[in-house]
This record gives C-alpha cells, structure tokens and sequence, in this order.
C-alpha cells in the first residue's frame, strides 16, 4: 500500500468516525421543538420589528404557544393572519384596533430659533446641544432620527420640515415613538379623528412667544367637548380616543388652529396661518 | 511561570490578529458593534482552547504512531469542524443561554484560519498537552480583546466624520494597521 493509499485511508476513517460521533450527539442530545411554533413563525412577517416587544419573531412564536401570549400583540399581523395564527393553536383569538404613530408638532421650522445648529445631523445629538437651538422644548428638531429608524419606511421626512407619517402603511411598531429623544410621536388608533398637534407644556404666554403654532392651553377644547373625551394633565392636552365621537367641535373650536383631523387627507407639511 | 509566559506573549505579543494576521475575516467582518464582538470574542476563546486540546491528541495518539504528520492541515479542519458541531449539540441541550449568546458565532468560525493556526503552532513549537491548551486560550483571550477594542473604535467612527472615499472597510484597514503598530510596542516583553 503506498504513501496515497495510507493517507486516503487515515482521512476515510477520522471522516468516518466524526460521522459516527456526530450522528450519535444528535440522538442523544435531541432538542424537542413544538411543531407549531415553527408553523406560527411562517405565518408572522419575520421583520423582528420588535414591536410585540420580543426580540424577534421566533421568540414570539415560542411565547404565543407556550406563555399564552395573544398573536394580536404583533403589530403587523393583519386580521386574517391573527385567524390563522388561531386555527394553527386551535383557541380563540381576538384583533385589536391597527395602531399609527403620529407626530404631535406641527412648529418646526416655524417655531423661534435661539442660534443656528451645524453639528452632526441627527436629533439624539442635537438634543444635547441645546435641542439644536430651538427656542421650544417640545419642538421638533427635523432632523429625522424617525425616518431613519423606520422599518417600514412609512415616514416621509425632508430636512428642515417636519416628518409626516402615513398611516396606510404606519403598522404601529413604536420604534419612531422610542427613537424620538423629545418624545413627540405617539401611537393613536387608525381611526382616531381629532388630534393635538402640540406637545408643549409651557405657559400660554411663554408659548405664544416662540411658536405661531404651539398650544397655549386656553382649554377651549376641553370646554366644549360633550364627551368630557379631552383633558389637560399637567399643561397637556390628551384625548381619550375611548370616549371621542369625531363630532369635530374641538377641531372648529381651536383658536390656534392646531387640533386636526387626521381623517382628512394631509401632507404633514407646514399648517396653514 | 512558563504557562503563564506562553498566555501572555500569545496574548498580547504575538497577537495573532495583528502580528500574524490571521482571522481578519472575523475581526473586520463582526467588529460593527461591541456585543457581538464579544460574543464573537468569546466563542473563538472558547472554540481555541478545545481544539488546541482535541488536536494535540489527534496528533500524538493517530497521526504520529502512523507516520503520516503531513495530513495535519485536513485531519485537523475535520476534528476541529466535528468539535463545533458537536459542542454546539451539547450547549443546545444544556444551556439555551448560551447557545443565544454563542449561537450563530459558533459555526462561523469552524474554519477560521486562527483556530486552525493555533492548532498547527502547536504541534510546530513541541508542545505539550498543557501548553498547548493555554496557547490556545491565551490566543483566543488575545483575539476576543482586540476584537472588542476594534469594535469599540469603529462605533466611534460610526459619527466621526471620514472621507467619502475613506468610509466603511478603508477606514477600518487603517485602524487595524495603527493598532497592530500600537502592539509592536509589547515586543520584546517576555523575551528575556
């Protein structure tokens, strides 16, 4: 036998024997997996967008069957496929409302500017610069962390406006909501009618001051609602979307005209004066 | 006193990212952010210190006695793609902790030219079994801590701003050159 021989025999055997030793391991060391988290996992949009609040959508899958989580907590999953998420785990399943993120400023670049921001274009950094010179704290910086971070690529952003958000195809994953280092975007029911597009806290004269289109908390709204849907908590105004009936009083009510409709078609541009 | 001569100067001095320029794939390829370069770091570690183990037996107890030292390069691939695939059964079984935290890292580098370097240092430098298990270890130490200073390094870069034509690999080139300089520094530490 010669040198070619003894060499392709020694490879045959230690190649041999690996095999043996793998294909034992794998008996021995058998993982059982349930069948139907795989099956749910096909179903689920597989773009770990994280908005279930699981790390991806096979962690998802595992916590629907073995945690009992509900499938409709995925914010992607459209009504048919929470049915078949259903009928794969063979018990009752219910479809919560599509949730979209909204942005609750309209100011940007109206609002007052305390000096000229050149630094690194991105909102979490602008922030630690005096919130890029905007003279309002709740302002948006228009520098589009938001349209960065967007899985989806739902929000439209040009530098120097505000971002808009469409909500045909906004899937309410809260990754926006999270980014935004002001903390201006906020998830609303797809179909939410009213909407504050102000985020500020500050006093009214304060207000009036640095934003033609800021909210001076005069309540008129609050007042004239006839659901008692709209509050004020601690300088802001919240709409409870519960109690809403879209009757648009508010929306008319408004002196600084910055209640919308988000039913209207818009384009997330600069409000009318 | 030896071992621990052995550790460091494979750790530190000849560093085999940047003195003997093996398993740069990795070190370019999974340097994005600190927390998969140290899972990465620590499966190398892990993955260097086995295969140092299982090859140096290899050898002394089958290649050897048969006379046929010059099939090291492919026995070795083959034990050292069997131990992966193997510990990675056993850690599946035992530990889903870290199997998410090695998970994905650990059949990347069944075929990193470190862990094969490693191996065949070994047998190149004589020696023994305990030796050579902490040659492997402290090479593995040595990739996991320059790996997760490059890491840390380019997520500076990532808002420094670079040339146009500078961005990405380019830039990551340069850093690992001014590294390796940085490292030449070490040269001569336990040579006395």
């Amino acid at each position: 036998m010669g040198i070619i021989g003894v060499s392709v025999l020694i490879v045959c055997v230690c190649g041999l024997l690996a095999g043996v030793v793998l294909a034992i391991a794998s008996r021995v060391f058998a993982v059982t997996v349930d069948p139907r988290i795989e099956k749910i996992e096909a179903v689920l949009p597989g773009a770990n967008c994280s908005g279930c609040g699981q790390p991806s959508c096979f962690v998802f899958a595992s916590h629907i069957v073995n945690m009992g989580a509900a499938p409709d907590q995925c914010v992607q999953l459209r009504e048919e496929g929470v049915l078949k998420v259903g009928q794969l785990l063979g018990r009752e399943v219910s479809m919560r409302e599509r949730q979209v993120a909204v942005v609750r400023c309209y100011g940007g670049p109206q609002s007052k500017k305390l000096f000229a921001y050149g630094g690194f274009q991105s909102c979490r950094i602008a922030e630690y610069y005096g919130s890029g010179g905007n003279a309002c704290e709740y302002n948006c910086m228009t520098l589009g962390d938001c349209f960065n971070i967007c899985p989806f690529g739902a929000i439209t952003h040009t530098r120097g406006s505000t971002p808009s958000i469409d909500s045909a195809v906004c899937t309410g994953c809260g990754k926006c909501v999270k980014e935004c280092p002001k903390q201006i975007i906020r998830l609303v029911p797809v179909s939410a009618h009213a909407h504050v597009a102000c985020s500020s806290r500050d006093k009214g004269a304060h207000v009036r001051a640095i934003c033609p289109v800021g909210c001076i908390t005069c309540l008129k709204c609050v007042k004239i609602c006839p659901q008692q849907a709209i509050a004020n908590t601690d300088g802001l105004i919240e709409i409870d979307y519960a109690l809403c009936t879209a009757c648009g009083d508010c929306i008319r009510a408004c002196p600084r005209g910055i209640i919308i409709d988000l039913r209207a078609p818009r384009t997330g541009e600069v409000l009318p004066q | 006193m030896e071992l621990l001569a052995i550790f460091f100067s494979v750790m530190i001095v000849n560093n085999f990212i940047l003195a003997k320029f093996l398993g740069l794939c990795p070190f370019l390829g999974v340097s994005r952010d600190l927390r998969s370069a140290a899972c990465m770091g620590l499966a190398v570690m892990f993955v260097m210190t086995a295969a140092s183990g299982v090859t140096w037996a290899v050898n002394d107890h089958v290649l050897k006695p048969c006379g046929v030292m010059y099939l090291q390069t492919i026995v070795f691939i083959l034990v050292i793609a069997t131990l992966v695939q193997f510990v990675e059964l056993v850690i599946k079984k035992l530990s889903p902790v870290l199997q998410r935290v090695l998970g994905i890292y650990l059949p990347l580098i069944t075929t990193n030219c470190a862990v094969l370097g490693v191996c065949l240092l070994n047998i190149k430098s004589d020696m023994s079994l305990v030796e050579s298990v902490v040659h492997g270890f402290g090479g593995g130490a040595g990739f996991a801590l320059v790996i997760c200073m490059m890491a840390g390094i380019r997520e500076r870069l990532d808002i420094a701003r670079v040339p146009p034509a500078m961005q990405g690999i380019p830039i990551s080139f340069i850093v690992g050159c001014l590294m390796a300089l940085s490292f030449m520094g070490f040269q001569g530490l336990f040579a006395g």
